[in-house]
């Protein structure tokens, strides 16, 4: 063998060596093209689809700004629908720093969303055809312009976290709950901050997911929500607006209670004294013949579940109660030493009769 | 004709090519790889609502719920923020990922660990998730917090790493995952879908089981290491609320981290007065682990309970001196009247 092929080979080998490290230090994601490449592509082609949106406020700590997205080369622009739209004179200013008033075209209450357009063509924009449905675990990207920071061509922020679940949204403003009850993206990073709503939650592969949502507490346990309203819920509304046929889809739950409602005193219950503002429902009475006792319900039952709903209080026994026909049974879980029972029970409509 | 080696170096070089396929391979790999491990330990972290309770403790509006819990024996012994149970609820039921409710009990209270262990009755046994290692668990590596509060159906997950461990005296493991009563008393996990601690709220300025709670979701978040609350699962089923232990002494210093452990003071009846501590010893162990510092001792101590009984080697006269304390509870501080006005007695 000739001292060329020896030197080939060593060289060969010492090249595979090299490679082998290297493509095992990307794998490691030590290496010049880790993960971030991916991810730092997906963001400076986000980018230049968020808009900052100026309007309404400044004054009694209500920011004058918030954020948005582009949803088509024409320059329609989704956002969140709020006092900040509230005036006459809303401008919006590109990610390449051009300014544009804007009008608005619609907005659907319920879901807090609303459709701005400003006269541009050709504009880096979202295609919602192509926005995707992800699941709890997925890693997102949430663009908005946060406290505004972000001033006339400066990118948005970048914030990145996962979507911790997608569930129904139990929140409230102050002390007002809101008006959409729907599926969101609850996420785990701190994305719902002053000026931020409206902005885009994104997948790690630049698909379009959600509109971020406000600045709200969860019901529950009066902690901050981050959340954003998935693409698939917004869309009808969007496109309603778009046609320029949008009518307010404001629930009325109201509209749901019936003319005549279920009472307790119908089903010969006595609760305790309601006298805290989370009494527990302990059943105080139970009258005689009544179809609770008919049914086995005694006194110092713990009512704890109306069909498959909590009850905490007897305040929200109550106020559950006036969603039931009165002519409707009714399934009452009860704790009784230790042990959860259930009775289905039903008003004596005949006794009661006389009240309709 | 192309030799293997060729073809080899052919194969590495179309793979550094399409580095960013590769590494976005390994995004979905471990993406892929957090929601495993979140559906490995999900079976196991229940839905706790409770009826009833107040409103406010102290200034605080305190939620309805619900929180979470882990399951930590498959005969319904389930494991809790004792922060989920500061209203006092008149009842508690916890309701199984299959959707079934339970009424529970209140066994009883880790005070020290602010953990309370609660009691189903099941006619299966519970799936149990596997317990990783404390000394397994490395800063840096991933962690998962999981609750089950926004949807029955579903465990609601946050992911961060794993900052410290050994906090709080050595009860608590830090983490940057998003920490809240939306997770309080629920897991958290490991990529490996092993659980390495309960999550918690917790201060090391104070011991008030509401303490902690202001850090919710600021990166700051702790959990008591799933071997420490099987260490003393035996006596929370038995129905023992544990409670912080004491030795008795103060220090001739307060700088904890460079202070020497000397005893200043010895208080009579105390755990360190019976067991024949001195104003003037010098703590070198404590159950074997070398003191340097008072916080070395601080440390030592706190992580136990009233009731335990502890080894402690002092140098005395500059010989070693070896006794054992038992821990007592810490005594209540009397209560003392505001400059220049009465206290008033209660009824």
């Amino acid at each position: 063998m000739s001292d060329i092929s020896v030197h080939s080979n060593t060289a060969t080998r010492r090249l595979i060596a090299v490679l082998c490290c290297t493509v095992v230090a990307m794998l490691l994601g030590v290496g010049p093209t880790s993960a971030d490449a991916g991810v730092g592509d997906v963001i400076q082609q986000t980018q230049p689809k968020i808009v900052k949106i100026y309007g309404a406020g400044g004054f009694g700590g209500l920011e004058a700004y918030q954020s948005g997205f582009l949803i088509s080369a024409e320059g329609h622009i989704l956002t969140s629908f709020s006092y900040v739209l509230d005036t006459d004179y809303i401008s919006v200013t590109l990610d390449d720093g051009r300014k544009f008033d804007a009008k608005l075209l619609g907005a659907d209450p319920r879901l807090e969303v609303a459709v701005l357009k400003i006269e541009a063509e050709g504009l880096p924009h979202f295609d919602l055809d192509e926005a995707a449905e992800v699941g709890g675990g997925t890693r997102v990207l949430a663009f908005s312009n946060a406290f505004g920071v972000a001033m006339g061509n400066e990118p948005a922020t970048v914030q990145h976290g996962v979507v911790s679940v997608k569930a129904d949204l139990a929140a409230k403003r102050g002390v007002f709950d809101t008006p959409y009850r729907g599926p969101v993206y609850v996420l785990d990073a701190m994305t719902n901050n002053p000026g931020a709503t409206g902005g885009a939650l994104v997948a790690r592969d630049g698909r379009c997911l959600a509109m971020l949502g406000k600045e709200l507490k969860n019901s529950t346990n009066d902690t901050w929500l981050n959340y954003a309203v998935p693409i698939a819920e917004l869309r009808g509304s969007v496109d309603d607006i778009l046609q320029g046929k949008l009518t307010a889809k404001i629930e009325d739950r109201e509209a749901k209670k019936p003319a005549r409602s279920l009472e307790l005193a119908s089903l010969g219950i006595v609760l305790v004294p309601d006298i805290v503002s989370r009494t527990p429902p302990y059943v105080d009475e139970v009258r005689p013949g009544s179809p609770a006792e008919k049914s086995g319900i005694a006194a110092d039952d713990l009512i704890v579940l109306m069909g498959d709903r909590l009850v905490q209080s007897c305040k929200i026994l109550v106020g559950e109660l006036e969603y039931v026909d009165f002519e409707d049974s009714i399934k009452l879980s009860v704790l009784r030493g230790g042990e959860l029972i259930e009775f289905v029970l039903r008003a004596d409509i005949q006794d009661d009769g006389g009240q309709q | 004709m192309i030799s293997k080696t060729t073809k080899t170096v052919c194969m590495l070089l179309a793979l550094l090519c399409c580095g960013t396929t590769v590494a976005d391979d390994l995004e979905t790999l471990e993406q892929q790889a957090l929601t495993a491990a979140v559906d490995e330990v999900a079976p196991s972290v229940v839905r706790i609502e409770t009826v009833g309770g107040s409103e406010r403790i102290g200034k605080m509006v305190f939620g309805t719920g619900p929180t979470t819990g882990l399951v930590v024996d498959p005969e319904g012994y389930i494991i809790s923020s004792r922060f989920n149970f500061m209203n006092n609820p008149a009842s508690i039921l916890v309701r199984l990922p299959d959707g079934s409710r339970k009424p529970a009990k209140l066994v009883a209270t880790d005070h020290n660990r602010m953990v309370v262990l609660l009691k189903i009755d099941v006619e299966q046994p519970l799936p149990v998730a596997p317990i990783a290692p404390l000394g397994e668990i490395r800063v840096g590596q991933w962690a998962i917090g999981m609750g089950r509060t926004y949807d029955a159906q579903r465990a609601n997950m946050s992911v961060g790493i794993v900052s410290a461990t050994e906090r709080i005296w050595g009860k608590a493991i830090q983490t940057d995952a998003a920490i809240s009563p939306n997770n309080y008393g629920g897991p958290l996990v490991d990529i490996r879908g092993r659980v390495m601690g309960v999550l918690v709220p917790l201060s090391p300025q104070s011991d008030n089981a509401l303490a902690g709670m202001e850090w919710y979701d600021s990166g700051i978040g702790f959990a008591v290491p799933a071997e420490q609350i099987q260490a003393v699962l035996p006596r929370l089923k038995k129905g023992e609320d544990l409670r912080p232990g004491t030795v008795g002494i103060a220090f001739t210093t307060e700088d904890m981290n460079t202070g020497e452990p000397v005893i200043g003071a010895v208080r009579p009846d105390s755990p360190a007065d019976k067991a024949g501590l001195k104003k003037g010893d010098r703590f070198v162990e404590i159950e074997g682990a070398e003191i340097r510092r008072t916080a070395d001792a601080k440390r030592e101590i706190a992580s136990r309970y009233a009731g335990d009984k502890v080894k402690i080697v002092v140098l005395r006269d500059g010989k070693r001196v070896e006794s054992t304390a038992e821990l007592s509870v810490r005594p209540k501080r009397p209560a003392r009247p505001a400059q220049g006005k009465p206290m008033i007695p209660k009824r």
